[in-house]
């Protein structure tokens, strides 16, 4: 709890910073307050948690494990935004408040025991998006970004809260627990309300992590915006939404499983699909990025077609392997539109000879992605596989086996690119902050691959 | 144990900051890592010999049940010392083949994490383990086919090797995890406990297609061998060691260390006698037509690979011993061949066999080894190949009644065209007369001609001593594999027999078509119409029609416009709703409970339905906005008469304020187009009238359902006696609810100021954008 009310503060404080005109010291302030919300977090890591707040949130290891993860990954993402904001505005303060307010509604998202906790969680993290997506002001495919994002974000929203109305219209309750005794008491004849509500409840929550078919938004908004921003949507933002959806479904819905079930299947099975049919037809690395990650929510979604127990960290596992992955992705990105001011799979060429940490780091990062082994990307598929498996969907694994090959397929171009085509080109100029981010996390990316222990039974 | 895994990758990875020092000629020093390797393992044969197997057990993903767990049995023990062995002599050729290559230093890098992966793969004791390096196999593979990047062939085909052994390495990931699922364990020695469970196990089939798939596309099995001849692009030590001796062994490894937990079954050996079979004379034709030495040599591989696969399909003891025995045999064969064409590539710079001749007066000791080679190859007595394809012929001709025939059959057609094709790899480049633009050709480095000259001599060695070999090397192999005990007696001298003539005729056939199986480049376009077919051919289509797929389809769904995403995104949800509604039981409206429709309401309803109208059809915006606020009102007036002012209230207000709002940016909007034609009006028209339907169809159902009245039951029972206001809704906000209320207007006062001072903002012109 501690960690929300410290991110709230700080984001306030940044904002302060700026009207004072301390610019230098928003990074190092913000850098510094986030470990401290990271720390007093972790602190809270508590079995036997019960709900506070009148019964509003829910501190229990899976909000601690994932409020944890999304703020260490906004650590890195921040980290990456040094002299990166200066080129778009002199005034950066907002810049820095939004994205914490951002993780502040995250915060609230992936700790609420009450639906209306997680409306107010996805808005508020949402709003500080939508300005987020339209920073370049001048840029039009930033304005679109922003405006799509905009116009999709409170059609979706429109939708979540048409379902929360009909789950309390059916349960007469907001809250987890109360929803979930609903259920239980004879989880055969619950009000066809309810079933509507769950759909609904479900298509707004797929809007916000963008599986398919509600992945429209998510190349155009992921391109257009500025490349940190795409970042954060695509890592911490993804990730909150999905623990989002896996704490409901888990939380209160698990005895309707029946129902939902073949639902979440064709979703999944659609995700995996178009999101590598897509990808493997880009030529930039961003818009490839952008479609494969839809495809990433195929996988994750794996955990909740086969729910049980172990769900949450198998999620946890993906999700963490997945962003910090992106992350490295995304830092060299952003140095390649920087510096060569094109993003298409020719402008890698000959990286590994001018840049030879750069592209160990993003060769980390790609292996990662495409699933190969001793990285930390093969411990997310192999549980997501096993999870599968273990409910016997073996189509279902068997038509993820040949999208992952696909995977292989766009991974790789950039690794071919990088070490396999000789072009004379300039050296990249890696700032240290960038440095640290990358080497960090292909270290994390390599460590979880090689000893995944400590994070697979985690919660 | 574990040390012998991790050495190698632990140096793979010390090559990153301290491989410049690698780059010269010190390159060579890293060949003592395999050796001592060798050497250590050379130790484990006596007790290996006695049937005893060795464990090693190290905590690593307890919670996933992944261990590293460790076993070194005969089948293990054969592959590491072929990889360690091999891997020492290749280690040192390379280090002349590749003298002063700007990226020495990654290829030893490189060679290093597959030797430790491919011996990692065979001493595995737990599936995924084994999975986890089976995969690092492919990835250093797919850097080593690359490292000769110059050329774009190059990189086209280490993407198509990784795709295949990719695809086929996901497969096998999900082969393992279900057969771990079923059997409740990862680990070989328990899975082989109940072999049982999971042979009668309705999901066994799966499981084999899935484990197979891995299998195939590793060893290079008909219709997943193209990447095979491809990958020879790579430098040819690296062809001798993964694309021949060790990495594509790995599914023939797979297959004989899962024998015993998966095998025995009808599937299983049919399936295995037919591809390995099929693809055995597939290659072996194919490679009769290439002129180009190193294709030679990957049609004959994948040709033995064919063999070892049919072998281990047969499955009889005496199968698995001539498979076993086969494998040391074409290893130490094949590594020796591709060893020497290194050598004449490296000194001629071509690979033409229709070019290359009389080599033997420059080359001598690598003609010694090329002919040693080839002609254990053919199966000549007294060289190791003999004694393998004896034991060939006896598992066909002692195979099933029924089968022996075609069997013996495939294999005599199969060997005759290796022989063959050894012949030429081997023998014809040094035969004839020497053009003049080869005589200034000089042997190379002792380092280069030595190694295939040991391996050629130790085929010698095996040959007169087979006894040794069966005994050490082949009998411990497929003990592992076997439930009992195996002895393979190896002999040199069987005495006449069957399987002998088959031998002779064999090796007399080949030498027959060697002689007017002349190499020349036009033979090639016979194969021409074949290539139509041809699994690479319509791979590369099917893949070409994927991306033409992806193109088409990015183009039409994903165009960017917010609208086109929308219609689909209401078109999905829909089709949600309907499936719920279908599921969710009949809908039915209880008239009884329905007030009378009054005359107004009719009224209402009308001009609602004529203001839609209105609104759909229009081609003014100004008729659109007061369209639409007309049904606001018309719902204010639905409102007034259910008696909630309230609601009628706060809808009418915020409709006066949407088109006041509207008419204020109608000035700023482009001038009204209508592109629609009819065909979009009748499809827009569908999509959203089946949405109202379906909304209109929910809002009926919560009709059905009987509200839960308690709270509006206590707000109406005590507004008055609690609160003293006759008004309820009023009481709800200024007294039971009034800290929101007054929350609620201090946001509103924020709002408004924020408003206000933007108002009043005056923009720098710096600043006006």
């Amino acid at each position: 709890m501690s960690a929300l009310i410290t991110i709230t503060i700080l984001a306030l404080l940044l904002l302060y910073l700026g009207l004072f005109k301390a610019k230098k010291a928003l990074l190092p302030v913000a850098l510094i307050g986030l470990m401290v919300a990271l720390v007093l977090s972790l602190m809270e890591w508590d079995s036997n948690a019960a709900p506070i707040f009148s019964n509003m949130m829910l501190y229990d290891r899976f909000a601690v494990a994932f409020s944890g993860i999304t703020i260490f990954l906004t650590i890195l993402i921040i980290a990456l935004s040094k002299d990166y904001f200066e080129r778009i505005s002199s005034n950066v303060a907002e810049y820095y408040a939004l994205i914490l307010f951002s993780l502040a509604g995250i915060i609230l998202m992936v700790s609420y025991h009450n639906l209306s906790m997680l409306f107010i969680g996805i808005e508020i993290m949402s709003v500080s998006l939508y300005i987020l997506a339209g920073i370049k002001k001048r840029d039009f495919a930033s304005n679109e970004a922003a405006l799509k994002y905009f116009l999709m974000g409170a059609f979706s929203t429109g939708i979540l809260l048409f379902g929360v109305t009909l789950i309390y219209g059916a349960s007469g309750s907001f809250d987890l627990e109360g929803i979930k005794q609903y259920i239980l008491k004879d989880p055969t004849a619950v009000s066809p309300l309810l079933y509507t509500g769950i759909t609904l409840l479900i298509v707004g929550l797929s809007f916000k992590v963008g599986a398919a078919p509600f992945h429209f938004w998510v190349p155009d908004v992921y391109e257009g915006s500025p490349s940190l921003i795409s970042a954060y949507m695509s890592t911490v933002v993804k990730v909150a939404g999905f623990a989002a959806f896996l704490r409901l479904i888990m939380f209160s819905f698990a005895p309707l499983q029946d129902f939902w079930i073949p639902m979440i299947i064709g979703m999944s099975v659609l995700s995996l699909l178009i999101g590598n049919v897509t990808a493997v037809y880009q030529q930039h690395f961003k818009r490839m990025l952008a479609y494969s990650s839809i495809s990433h929510v195929g996988y994750m979604l794996f955990a909740i077609i086969a729910l049980n127990g172990s769900s949450d960290n198998a999620v946890f596992v993906y999700a963490a392997a997945y962003s910090v992955a992106t992350i490295i992705a995304f830092g060299v990105l952003i140095l390649l539109q920087g510096q060569v001011g094109n993003d298409s799979f020719d402008s890698f060429n000959g990286l590994a000879r001018k840049n030879p940490f750069l592209a160990l780091t993003l060769t980390i990062a790609m292996l990662s992605l495409a699933g190969i082994p001793l990285t930390a990307g093969f411990i997310g598929k192999f549980m997501m596989f096993s999870k599968a498996l273990s409910s016997y969907h073996i189509f279902l694994v068997v038509f993820a086996a040949l999208n992952a090959m696909i995977g292989i397929f766009y991974y790789f171009k950039v690794i071919v690119a990088m070490y396999f085509k000789e072009e004379d080109r300039k050296e990249l100029i890696v700032p240290v902050y960038f440095k640290l981010v990358l080497g960090f996390s292909a270290l994390v990316t390599i460590a979880l691959g090689v000893y995944p222990d400590f994070i697979a039974s985690l919660i | 144990m574990l040390f012998t895994v991790l050495s190698g990758l632990i140096t793979s990875g010390l090559f990153i900051p301290f491989g410049k020092y690698f780059r010269t000629k010190w390159g060579a020093v890293i060949a003592i890592l395999p050796i001592l390797l060798f050497c250590y393992l050379l130790q484990f044969i006596p007790v290996i010999s006695t049937g005893i197997t060795l464990y090693e057990s190290y905590e690593w993903v307890p919670s996933l049940h992944i261990n590293f767990d460790l076993r070194l049995d005969g089948l293990s023990l054969l592959f590491s010392l072929l990889i360690t062995g091999i891997g020492s002599l290749i280690f040192i050729y390379a280090s002349s083949y590749l003298k002063g290559h700007s990226y020495l230093d990654r290829f030893y890098g490189y060679l290093c994490l597959f030797m430790a992966s491919m011996l990692g793969i065979v001493l595995s004791d737990n599936i995924i383990l084994l999975f986890v390096f089976w995969e690092l196999t492919s990835i250093s593979s797919f850097f080593l086919i690359g490292f000769n990047n110059d050329h774009a062939d190059s990189r086209k085909s280490a993407i198509t090797a990784l795709s295949v052994t990719g695809l086929g390495g996901f497969f096998l990931l999900a082969g393992l995890i279900l057969m771990g699922s079923i059997a409740g364990t990862y680990s070989i020695g328990q899975l082989i406990e109940s072999a049982s469970i999971i042979k009668n196990h309705e999901l066994y089939p799966i499981v084999l297609g899935l484990v197979f798939i891995g299998a195939f596309t590793k060893s290079a099995q008909f219709p997943f061998h193209f990447w095979l001849p491809d990958a020879m692009k790579a430098p040819t030590p690296v062809s001798a060691y993964l694309h021949s001796a060790t990495m594509v062994k790995a599914g023939i490894f797979l297959l004989a260390r899962f024998t015993p937990i998966l095998g025995g079954t009808s599937a299983w050996s049919y399936t295995l006698m037919i591809v390995g079979g099929f693809t055995m004379i597939y290659a072996a034709l194919h490679s009769l037509f290439r002129t180009d030495l190193k294709a030679v040599l990957a049609y004959s591989t994948i040709s033995a690979l064919g063999i070892l696969t049919f072998l281990i399909g047969i499955g009889t003891q005496e199968a698995l011993i001539a498979a076993i025995t086969f494998t040391v045999v074409h290893a130490l064969y094949k590594a020796t061949l591709f060893l020497t064409t290194g050598i004449i590539d490296h000194e001629t710079e071509t690979r033409d066999l229709s070019k290359l001749s009389g080599l033997r007066k420059v080359l001598f000791p690598v003609f010694i080894a090329g002919t040693l080679a080839a002609l254990s190859s053919a199966g000549m007595p007294l060289l190791f190949g003999f004694i393998s394809k004896d034991l060939i012929y006896e598992a066909t001709l002692h195979s099933e009644q029924h089968l022996a025939l075609y069997l013996t059959i495939a294999a005599v057609l199969t060997n005759v065209c290796l022989v063959a094709a050894g012949f030429m790899a081997g023998i014809k480049p040094f035969l004839g007369n020497l053009p003049q633009q080869y005589e200034k050709v000089h042997l190379p480095d002792q380092s280069m001609w030595i190694p295939p000259l040991i391996l050629a001599l130790l085929g010698l060695a095996f040959g007169l001593f087979p006894a040794v070999a069966g005994y050490f090397i082949v009998s411990p192999a497929v003990t592992s594999m076997s439930a009992e005990t195996v002895n393979a007696h190896l002999q040199v001298w069987h005495g006449f027999n069957t399987v002998l003539l088959l031998s002779l005729v064999t090796l007399a056939l080949g030498s027959i078509l060697f002689l007017y199986n002349k190499p020349d480049s036009r033979k090639l376009t016979l194969l021409v119409p074949l290539n139509k077919v041809s699994p690479q051919n319509i791979t590369k289509k099917l893949f070409k029609k994927f991306v033409n797929f992806s193109a088409w389809y990015t183009n039409i769904m994903h165009n960017g416009f917010l609208r086109s995403y929308l219609l689909k995104i209401i078109i999905f949800a829909e089709a949600l709703l309907a499936y719920e509604l279908f599921i969710g039981g009949s809908i039915y409206i209880d008239y009884t409970q329905l007030s009378p429709i009054s005359i107004y309401e009719a009224v209402n309803v009308l001009i609602l339905i004529a203001a839609v109208g209105l609104t759909v059809t229009t081609s003014s915006r100004l008729t659109a906005v007061v369209g639409t606020s007309a049904i606001g009102y018309a719902i204010c007036l639905m409102f007034v008469y259910y008696s909630a002012p309230d609601l009628a209230m706060t809808q009418f207000t915020i409709d006066t304020l949407t088109v006041v709002l509207f008419v204020f940016v109608l000035f700023n909007l482009p001038s009204f187009i209508n592109q629609a034609n009819n065909k979009i009006i009748i499809r827009d028209s569908i999509v959203a009238i089946t949405f109202g339907t379906l909304l209109s169809i929910i809002a009926i159902k919560v009709l059905q359902v009987p509200t839960d009245i308690t709270i509006s039951e206590f707000y109406g029972q005590f507004a008055y006696t609690l609160a003293k206001g006759k008004n309820v809704v009023n009481v709800i906000l200024v007294d039971f609810r009034g800290l929101d209320t007054m929350f609620e207007i201090v946001v509103l006062s924020i709002a408004a100021l924020g408003v206000y001072s933007l108002i009043r903002l005056k923009l720098k012109s710096s600043e006006k954008d």
